[in-house]
């Protein structure tokens, strides 16, 4: 086993220091994906018994484009999110990095390793979890999994011990992880298939779709358990998903695939400032007003107590709104909020 | 060995987990070896011979007791394994671990037939001497049976794998699993000795892996070899084992390079 790198206390605070003040670039890069593609070839065939037979003899060959000229670099500490829809290319982009997949043409190079030329030297390195499919022994309590990966990865009892507290108290899965996962739910599952992923501490975490079929609660304690294992040990993150507040609370920066193809490769706020021409405001009212009139504005909602407005910036500005708001209504509490990044994706996808 | 070991306990607990099915093989070998009884005095009986192809009827029932024991033991899962989660795409959750997926299933493996000697083939035993008159032919032979059949379910275990690596190019693998395990179950002397067969096909069997896998170690407890072909035999095991191994490690490097997991 590679030794585990430690951190001290100056690189960590330099870390947290860097990372604070967007210096992610200046950083060690632990991923480098140079213009990586990716061919598939797969048979197709139509619905039917007819067509199914047919597709004995004749069969019509589809050439897939799963990857077209890809390049990424991800920095040592860093939280990436590639979002895109489904079938863009995530989890083959994934797999090339995790080393379960040979690209057609193109180089990857992960931690100093090529992924999938040295496969079981390099994943000793990483954890990763990939959607629903699960890495627990089905039949037996998670625990015993747990067990079986601290000998795999040669932890030592102690630390291990620590660790797995630590884990299993703040996702809470304590009684979770004593019944056979068989009994467990899917968000149940996949709470313990992130404990399996990061109890050997590795040094680069790769996260397909961990929060899938994951209740609200538990979402916030993956996503603060990640924000904590990337703070206290500098872990690198490559997490995908279709949840976007998981995006939001985690990343700094995001890559957008669609088809194969980067669209969008830098900070989520930036595209947040160019994408957003909206903003909400939401208004308590003290005491009924009169009704709410400024050009650039929509009501959305107005009564006695409360008032629902849609800003558009290149109308107006958020300031004179405000002004305009508090000079003519007693409000109790004002609350403005971006739409959500759904919507802003979609606006992208579009084009 | 803290892997290795790892793995066994995997095994041994996930066999625990299953004891009650474990212990059900005893019944539907009962039930089998209770057809083979049937069959088989009637046919002696019909003969009015008290040898056929060398074997008296307690020498037989001796065998087929002896092949239900051998067979529980070498048997394995890897080919429908390999291939459900080849098809499934579950095999990725294993490549990302830091050993070799075959590696650590075989240790595993291991763990779960330790597990099945004492649920299944204690008890088998004892079944065996009160229903079956199971004869016991001497503690040298035990010995030497014992060392033979550990060799056959790591032969076996390694022969399996060969196939199940197929999965990798046929994503429909139930049909070819089927076809292997009719030839297995013949060719390896499970169903009857192969000294029933004319000499022409000993021959070929001799050459092939199989019967190593479960005729040579019954033959090896009922006493029928010299102690050098004993000998000769566990090296012919090692032999294949090792083959097989080298094979398998080639085609799982080509079987990498095409793979690329279903889903997601």
């Amino acid at each position: 086993m590679p030794p585990v790198k430690k951190r001290t206390a100056l690189t960590t605070m330099l870390l947290m220091y860097s990372q604070a003040n967007g210096l992610g670039k200046a950083m060690a890069t632990a991923i480098e994906v140079r213009h990586l593609r990716k061919i598939f070839r797969t048979h197709e065939r139509g619905a039917g018994l007819l067509d199914a037979a047919k597709s004995l003899f004749f069969r019509k060959y589809k050439t897939i484009h799963a990857l077209k000229n890809v390049s990424l670099k991800v920095s040592e500490g860093e939280i990436l999110g590639l979002i895109g829809p489904n079938g863009a290319g995530k989890s083959t982009l994934i797999k090339a990095m995790c080393g379960t997949l040979f690209p057609t043409s193109g180089s990857v190079n992960c931690l100093g390793f090529e992924p999938w030329r040295e496969r079981v030297k390099y994943v000793a390195n990483i954890g990763a979890v990939f959607g629903p499919k699960s890495l627990l022994w089905w039949d037996l309590p998670a625990i015993d999994t747990f067990e079986f990966l601290r000998e795999l990865y040669d932890v030592p009892k102690e630390e291990f011990g620590k660790r797995l507290k630590k884990i299993i108290t703040l996702l809470d899965i304590a009684d979770v992880s004593k019944k056979p996962v068989r009994d467990l739910s899917l968000g149940e599952r996949m709470k313990c298939n992130l404990a399996c992923a990061l109890l050997h501490n590795p040094k680069l975490v790769f996260l397909d779709e961990p929060t899938i079929g994951v209740d609200l609660v538990s979402k916030d304690k993956i996503r603060k358990y990640i924000l904590e294992v990337n703070k206290e040990f500098g872990t690198t993150f490559v997490i995908t998903t279709h949840d976007m507040t998981d995006i939001e609370n985690l990343c700094k920066r995001i890559v957008i695939i669609n088809k194969g193809e980067i669209i969008y490769d830098g900070l989520l706020e930036k595209i947040k400032s160019r994408y957003v021409k909206t903003k909400h405001l939401k208004v308590k009212l003290a005491s009924p007003g009169k009704k709410f009139l400024l050009a650039g504005c929509k009501v959305e909602l107005q009564n006695d107590y409360a008032l629902t407005i849609e800003i558009n910036l290149r109308n107006v500005s958020i300031e004179s709104v405000v002004q305009y708001l508090l000079k003519n209504f007693k409000a109790a509490d004002i609350t403005i909020t971006n739409p959500p990044i759904e919507e802003i994706i979609k606006e992208i996808y579009r084009k | 060995m803290s892997f290795e070991f790892g793995a066994m306990k995997l095994g041994i607990k996930e066999a625990l987990a299953w004891k009650f099915s474990l212990m059900l093989w005893i019944v539907i070998s009962i039930v089998s070896i209770g057809a083979y009884y049937l069959l088989w005095s009637a046919i002696y009986g019909l003969s009015g011979q008290s040898l056929i192809a060398g074997y008296s009827f307690r020498e037989l029932m001796t065998y087929f007791v002896m092949s239900e024991i051998v067979q529980t033991l070498t048997w394995n899962n890897v080919i429908m394994d390999l291939s459900q989660k080849i098809r499934r795409g579950s095999l990725i959750t294993q490549l990302v671990r830091p050993v070799e997926f075959l590696h650590f299933d075989f240790w595993q493996h291991i763990g779960n037939r330790v597990m099945q000697f004492w649920i299944y083939c204690a008890p088998m035993v004892l079944v065996g001497v009160l229903l079956f008159g199971l004869k016991f032919t001497g503690w040298a032979n035990l010995l030497l049976f014992t060392i033979t059949a550990v060799l056959a379910v790591v032969l076996n275990f390694v022969l399996s794998a060969l196939v199940g690596l197929g999965a990798f190019w046929m994503t429909e693998y139930h049909g070819i699993r089927w076809v292997y395990m009719g030839f297995h179950s013949i060719f390896s002397g499970f169903v009857f000795p192969l000294t029933f067969f004319p000499q022409f096909w000993q021959k070929i069997f001799s050459f092939l892996p199989f019967q190593y896998t479960i005729f040579v170690p019954i033959q090896t407890y009922a006493g029928k070899y010299g102690l050098l072909s004993v000998l000769g035999n566990m090296l012919i095991q090692l032999a294949w084992i090792i083959v097989l191994m080298i094979a398998i490690t080639l085609i799982w490097r080509r079987a990498m390079k095409q793979f690329s997991a279903a889903g997601g």
